[in-house]
């Protein structure tokens, strides 16, 4: 589902699938190459979750991997009866539940930028920052804050990869939050920001569609 | 919503919020990408988008304006 086309319905065994008629070219035969250019990256991803959002907000959704292509609407058609009953379970799973975004950041010391004699140096020390640290090595307190926003929500993944290189993030993860336990998640919010003061901040961003929450081996 | 209480930044609970490129690219790729009906997890240049995707923020972001605009 994506592309300037039109987001149509269609129902599948008793589902509804929203599909849009996208070029075969550029979101199948072309896309791993049109996923390493970031202009056309971006467009797309903000395209679909335009369209994902507009849908979660009337109706509860599993959204579909990007660059999920069907040839046909038999072949469509097909694949959901197969999975019918893994695509039920995985409503149950997301049901009444949003997923959410939460990243901290230290503002405490900036880390030193990345100097290097090549541009191959500099990509690999770059990569290696990008490298994510088990939540072992993360501080006690951001340990805490994590295992408590753990225990409200109904499963938990690491943060996005796409970010993982911004300055100063300590620790990202995602939520499946459910939507009676957003004053909680704003209480834990609150608490640990006014006990971190200066030092940290943090940022949430929701409700997501549950992109990463649709499998049940993602959690 | 943005709330700035304290140092808690809470973007997107409504509508009109303006959601950063880097988030969604966050939660719309973080289970993977389809390519050739195959499952990717872990795109070869993913984890260099970051590297690169400085660059062209500025000019997606100008270009989804246009889109916008032209609604």
């Amino acid at each position: 589902m994506d592309g300037p086309a039109a987001v149509e319905p269609m129902i599948c065994a008793g589902l509804v699938c929203w599909v849009s008629r996208v070029s075969r070219v550029e979101f199948a035969d072309r896309l791993a190459a049109n996923m390493e250019d970031l202009q056309w990256l971006a467009s797309a991803s903000v395209r679909h979750q335009r369209v994902v959002s507009e849908i979660a907000r009337h109706a509860a959704v599993l959204p579909a991997r990007f660059g999920t292509v069907f040839l046909s609407q038999q072949s469509l058609e097909k694949d959901v009866r197969r999975r019918k009953r893994t695509l039920v379970e995985a409503f149950k799973r997301v049901a009444d539940a949003d997923e959410w975004g939460v990243k901290v950041f230290t503002t405490r010391s900036a880390a030193p930028p990345v100097s290097a004699r090549s541009g191959r140096e500099y990509l690999r020390r770059k990569a290696a920052l990008l490298q994510e640290r088990p939540l072992a090595q993360v501080d006690a307190e951001v340990r805490s804050f994590a295992s408590e926003l753990k225990r409200i929500a109904r499963a938990g993944t690491a943060g996005g990869k796409v970010s993982a290189g911004q300055r100063n993030l300590e620790w990202q993860a995602s939520f499946l939050l459910p939507r009676n336990r957003r004053k909680d998640l704003q209480r834990i919010l609150q608490r640990f920001a006014a006990k971190w003061g200066e030092s940290r901040r943090i940022e949430c961003t929701g409700p997501w569609p549950p992109y990463s929450f649709v499998s049940a081996h993602d959690n | 919503m943005t709330t700035e209480t304290h140092k808690v930044a809470v973007i997107g609970s409504e509508p009109q919020d303006d959601v950063s490129l880097l988030d969604i690219l966050d939660h719309v790729l973080n289970s993977g990408v389809v390519i050739h009906g195959s499952l990717v997890i872990s795109l070869a240049g993913v984890d260099l988008v970051y590297l690169g995707l400085n660059a062209v923020l500025t000019s997606v972001e100008t270009a989804m304006r246009h889109l916008d605009t032209r609604r």
